[in-house]
């Protein structure tokens, strides 16, 4: 039943007129510059932390972190927003995944 | 809550014209048609097959994706609401920011509104409109970079008038199930055309098998007994079915021949005995002086019909015989002294002609069956020997017992029977050259055969070396 409901209401999205449709706000230039500071605020965060326990294995996490926040940045800057925003998650997760204490 | 807003797009409907546009009528013979059952058949089975394997398909694909999409909002929501228990309305609002800097699927739609409508967290820039019952489910347009998409949402009422919308943009899988559709219906097409091909070869496979028997059938039908249905050579059903239908024309082709030569040998063998019946009375009528002369005419003309009488009686009794309708008269007896009877009867008669007579028997042997039936198929044989002995020449008559099979043989020195006639003497009529110049009906070895039979029995003429051994083989009375 769902999936009837699902192509019904795909198939009527032509019908539909665009003003009537919510506006995602996450695929904005505005979000993008949003998320780069976050990352920004992150690394600053990890730079001014103690010393981690095991310093040399964030290093290289660090350096992905910063390159794919500066492709993300370079990308919303390029108009391709929303390849942008998906680096800079995936650069805000990877630094999530790896707490600058080491979890101590 | 923001107010009620524009109902979703609504399907179209699509308008079927009703009314009655005529009965379709088949042709009566295509109904008919076995060969277009069974491609009908074949055709349905193919579909149905066909169709299982699609719905499966879809329900291990495409649905497979929705229940998968339903199971993530669930989590997804589930997570929310500790967060909120936990720590409230700023805990929230901080989960679903966190979610959606972490949403590398990029594919995540949030909204939070408080009572009055105004948006607190989430990525959509209004509430979207036609969302206004709690806890339900809703498939929504919505615009993503400028490009039109489709987001499956779940509406959940949080304490204190607060609204959250949790949900999934599923435009990647609505184009999946899309291919997934037209592959699906494609499919379809294809099966419907391999299904009536697979159909109508079916049929024409069928028809030109039947075809054959059909012809043979209605060739025969037609008097044309010498017609018989082909073999493919592949040993198949059909080859089986030719066969069993060919060995029904044999039969039936060898019993029509056997009617017409025991209509032919009735009619040949009464003929001189009515006629010199006939011949007798019409002398008698003209000639005959004194009533003696007259008595003795009618007494000879009565003993030619008696004759002819006993001719009929023995035909009667087997076919009576053949349709096994003796059957049930079956007892168990001791066969020696029915033997012994016989023995001492046609001893008697072979020692008037000066034949020798041998009999040799077991004390006993027991047999399950008709004795009358055993007593008159074991005279019948003794009949021939005497008939066909020659002057000083030995009859024997012999009972044994072989495992479970009894064994009588009577053998003379007469001429015997030549090989190739003795498979045709058991007929009914039928006699053998050297049986030509003696009396008799033709029907003696006819009657043993079929008590024998009758018997679960056979009855085996052999080279006595001179003469002939006839044996009766009789199943004897199991302990």
């Amino acid at each position: 039943m769902g999936s009837i409901l699902l192509v019904a209401a795909w198939l009527a999205i032509g019908d539909a007129p665009a003003d009537d449709a919510a506006q995602v706000i996450t695929d904005t230039p505005d979000y993008c510059a949003q998320l780069r500071a976050e990352v920004q605020e992150e690394m600053d965060v990890a730079a001014t932390a103690k010393p981690a326990a095991n310093p040399e294995a964030r290093a290289p996490m660090l350096a992905e972190v910063d390159s794919l926040a500066k492709e993300g940045g370079r990308l919303c800057a390029a108009g391709k927003v929303r390849g942008g925003i998906i680096r800079l998650r995936r650069a805000l997760t990877l630094m999530h995944e790896s707490p600058p204490h080491g979890g101590e | 809550m923001p107010a009620p807003p524009p109902a979703l797009p609504r399907a179209r409907r699509i308008g079927i014209a009703s009314g009655h546009a005529g009965r379709l009528r088949w042709p009566r013979g295509l109904l008919r048609s076995a060969g277009l059952r069974f491609a009908g058949l074949y055709a349905a089975l193919f579909g149905l097959s066909a169709l299982a394997l699609v719905l499966f398909l879809w329900w291990d694909t495409a649905a497979l994706l929705d229940r998968q999409v339903d199971a993530a909002i669930r989590a997804d929501a589930q997570g929310l609401n500790e967060r909120w228990e936990s720590g409230g309305l700023p805990a929230l609002i901080l989960t679903i920011r966190e979610r959606l800097a972490e949403n590398i699927d990029d594919d995540a739609i949030y909204m939070l509104v408080d009572n009055t409508g105004r948006r607190l967290a989430g990525n959509l820039d209004r509430w979207p409109p036609g969302i206004t019952t709690d806890d339900d489910w809703y498939e929504m347009p919505i615009v993503r970079d400028r490009v039109r998409s489709l987001a499956r949402v779940h509406n959940f009422a949080l304490p204190g008038g607060f609204h959250l919308l949790v949900g999934r943009d599923v435009e990647a899988r609505v184009k999946l199930r899309r291919i997934l559709t037209d592959a699906m219906l494609w499919a379809v097409l294809v099966v419907a055309g391999l299904g009536g091909l697979g159909a109508f070869l079916v049929r024409s496979v069928l028809r030109g098998m039947l075809a054959d028997i059909s012809r043979t059938t209605a060739a025969i039908g037609a008097g044309d007994l010498t017609r018989r249905v082909r073999l493919s050579g592949r040993g198949d059903e059909f080859d089986r079915l030719a066969e069993t239908i060919n060995d029904m024309l044999e039969r039936i082709s060898r019993l029509m021949e056997g009617v017409r030569a025991v209509s032919n040998a009735i009619a040949h063998d009464l003929r001189t005995p009515i006629t010199r019946a006939r011949t007798r009375l019409e002398d008698a009528l003209a000639h005959a002086d004194a009533a003696a002369d007259l008595r003795a005419a009618i007494e000879r003309a009565e003993a030619d019909l008696d004759g002819i009488v006993a001719v009929f009686q023995a035909i009667l009794r087997i076919a009576e015989i053949e349709a096994g309708a003796r059957r049930s008269a079956f007892s168990p007896f001791d066969l020696v002294p029915v033997l012994g009877d016989l023995a001492e009867l046609y001893g008697a008669v072979a020692e008037e002609r000066g034949l020798t007579f041998i009999f040799r028997s077991p004390a006993a042997l027991m047999l399950f069956g008709d004795r009358d039936m055993i007593q008159q198929a074991v005279a019948n044989l003794l009949d021939n020997a005497l008939k066909f002995s020659p002057p000083q020449g030995e009859i024997r008559l012999l009972a044994e017992s072989q495992g479970r099979i009894v064994r009588i043989t009577v053998t003379d020195q007469g001429p015997g029977i030549p090989e190739a006639e003795r498979a045709r003497v058991t007929e009914r009529f039928y006699r053998g050259e050297s049986a030509r110049t003696t009396p008799g009906s033709g029907l003696g070895l006819a009657l043993a055969l079929a008590v024998a039979q009758l018997h679960d029995g056979t009855l085996t003429l052999t080279d006595n070396a001179p003469g002939l051994a006839a044996t009766l083989n009789l199943p004897g009375q199991e302990d």
